[in-house]
């Protein structure tokens, strides 16, 4: 069983620095928790495995949806509910790209917002992290990196980042 | 103090020294707001006003939009030019949160979420005017593509079916952009109630979210991809709304220049709305420090800019009326100027395009009462342009003998109050349950000054 490390700072350059710091001692945290995004702070997280992007899903639905908006009004316009009005074609392709227009930023839209939900593994009403008091600033005005690891593995950080006084958090695993 | 620090401090009072002043401000309102009588007073009023459009439409249900001043020739009228109206204001919160993230515009962070908060009411209110004017409302939901027994489909060649999709996508669309971008903030909310049943409250809809890196990074391109879609549907929303006038075969409505007229119209009544808002909110919520005078000095430019594209659009409908010779147009140009109807059209251009030309004083811009005033005057003008749109087309038709005039009805202006209100109402209990201001957003700006 991995023990867990909590180093608290109180800005986000201390955040980034002591990213920095563990991941040259070949002790990377495998998260930080911030009230921000911490710019380029993710490029010394302990590496994740691979994950979808949610540009692509984002991407897909479009095309999906805008197929899809094409798709009904030729079927119905054309196939399943002809009207003829003064002669005009049934796929009446230039007026008929409204809707899949519309449709593709919708499709995106929705399964954009389902695609970083699920990425995120969130909804998540409960996590282990909240049973600790000094969580609940993270989401104000504090900085949490998380560690895990041997006992010796965090001693090494706690070595690592002394130099820039942090406060550090052993939680009773 | 460095040229980025410099560039950041701009936006905020001299108060704000910390993100704790940030935080403390946001969530004053909410977590420890005394709710004054004034507050009460003004939800009495807005509840008045809501409690007028519902009985409204419940009279309009029962006894057909003949209660209105609609007849045989102006057939549109108000709830057309309400919807119009609406979803025009609607359309600045999307333009301030999508077009100014993507252009990197810091002053952004203390309007985006009121502005889209904005977006998100109007555009609703707006959605209903069309309902309410079909006539037989209960076969709403024949609009929708369906399979069904009847075996009908939409007419596809219609302007009222994309505005469906318009209308619908824009409002599901700005729902889901605005929620994202309070997520964070709902956490925050959540970690520092003090009692359960609050923290409860918002913990549910913070969805668990603890600002991990991680999810941190797919928020951020999730919300950029986002900004990013959001500036061509808000174009094509408004444009496809002017489509309603501008597929038709009528006199001042078939113009190409429609869309684009639309579309920075809508523009101009959003600001101006956001500048009447963010002027209330700044002082009923004590905001001076988040929401400075340089906020309003730059939306009073962009109200300033757009004013200048509406006059040049005025003009171009009288010249190309002219130049085309079509008798019908002259006809229309000539009745917006010597018409029943003149005097509103004079108040019109000079609303619209004479008044906001005071905004090229920087003293003016920087004067808030009198800026609101300007916003307010905007806002009518605006109104009275989308009004005249379909009384003078419909009025001054082809045929002569179909000529006609438009007297508005008690209940049109009853429906007209009443979304009024009901916009207040929301309005109202949105500052006290959720944060006006984008904490998480502001506090990034704070320090990213700070960094440099």
């Amino acid at each position: 069983m991995s023990e867990m490390l909590l180093v608290e700072v109180s800005s986000p350059q201390a955040a980034l620095q002591a990213a920095e710091l563990a991941a040259a001692g070949g002790n990377p945290p495998i998260d930080v928790l911030s009230p921000q995004p911490i710019k380029g702070v993710d490029e010394h997280l302990a590496p994740a495995g691979r994950q979808v992007s949610v540009g692509w899903i984002m991407f897909i639905a479009a095309i999906c949806g805008a197929l899809f908006g094409y798709a009904i009004q030729w079927y119905s316009a054309v196939i399943d509910y002809p009207i003829l009005s003064g002669g005009r074609p049934l796929n009446a392709w230039q007026v008929f790209l409204i809707v899949p227009y519309e449709a593709a930023i919708l499709f995106a839209a929705v399964s954009g917002f389902v695609a970083w939900l699920w990425l995120c593994r969130l909804p998540k009403l409960h996590h282990p992290l909240f049973d600790l008091r000094l969580v609940e600033r993270v989401t104000s005005d504090r900085y949490l990196l998380i560690f895990t690891g041997s006992d010796k593995a965090l001693e090494a950080v706690t070595r690592d980042l002394a130099v820039l006084k942090p406060r550090f958090h052993r939680p009773p695993s | 103090m460095s040229q980025v620090e410099a560039a950041t401090r701009r936006w905020f009072g001299a108060e704000v020294a910390s993100v704790g002043v940030i935080n403390r401000l946001v969530m004053a309102p909410i977590l420890q707001g005394q709710r004054g009588w004034r507050w009460w007073a003004v939800l009495f009023f807005a509840a008045a006003l809501s409690l007028l459009m519902l009985v409204t439409a419940i009279w309009l249900f029962g006894h057909g939009i003949g209660i209105f001043g609609n007849n045989t020739t102006v057939v549109w009228g108000f709830p057309i030019a309400n919807y119009v109206w609406w979803l025009g204001i609607g359309h600045a919160g999307t333009l301030i949160s999508a077009l100014l993230l993507i252009t990197r515009q810091k002053w952004r962070a203390s309007l985006n979420r009121f502005a889209e908060t904005m977006t998100l009411f109007a555009a609703s209110l707006a959605g209903l005017f069309p309902i309410f004017h079909l006539g037989r409302p209960y076969y709403l939901y024949w609009l929708a593509p369906y399979p069904n027994v009847m075996g009908l489909w939409p007419q596809w060649r219609s302007a009222l079916v994309w505005d469906i999709w318009a209308v619908g996508t824009y409002i599901i669309f700005s729902a889901v952009f605005w929620y994202t971008g309070l997520v964070p903030d709902l956490a925050m909310l959540r970690d520092r109630a003090k009692t359960l049943w609050v923290r409860r409250f918002y913990g549910v809809f913070a969805l668990g979210w603890r600002g991990s890196a991680r999810h941190w990074l797919i928020y951020e391109r999730f919300y950029r991809y986002m900004a990013a879609m959001a500036v061509p549907l808000v174009v094509s929303v408004h444009s496809v709304v002017s489509l309603d006038f501008a597929a038709s075969l009528e006199p001042g409505w078939q113009d190409t220049i429609y869309p684009p007229y639309f579309v920075i119209g809508a523009l101009y009544s959003g600001f101006a709305m956001v500048v009447v808002i963010a002027g209330i909110l700044r002082w009923a919520l004590n905001f001076q420090a988040i929401i400075t005078v340089a906020h309003f000095e730059v939306i009073g430019r962009v109200l300033l800019a757009a004013s200048i594209v509406m006059g040049v659009s005025y003009a171009s409908e009288w010249f190309w009326a002219w130049y085309s010779g079509a008798r019908a147009e002259r006809e229309l140009v000539s009745f917006l100027f010597t018409g029943a109807y003149a005097p509103l059209y004079y108040c019109q251009l000079l609303f619209n395009v004479v008044i906001p030309q005071s905004l090229w004083f920087s003293a003016i811009r920087r004067n808030l009462p009198l800026l609101m005033v300007i916003a307010v005057v905007i806002n009518i003008g605006m109104w009275l342009e989308r009004i005249l749109l379909i009384w003078s087309t419909l009025g001054r038709d082809y045929l002569p003998s179909m000529w006609r005039l438009f007297l508005p009805s008690l209940w049109d202006w009853a429906m007209l109050l009443g979304s009024l209100g009901l916009f207040l109402l929301l309005f109202i209990l949105f500052v006290r349950i959720l944060p006006a201001v984008s904490a998480h957003e502001l506090r990034a700006l704070l320090l990213e000054g700070k960094q440099a």
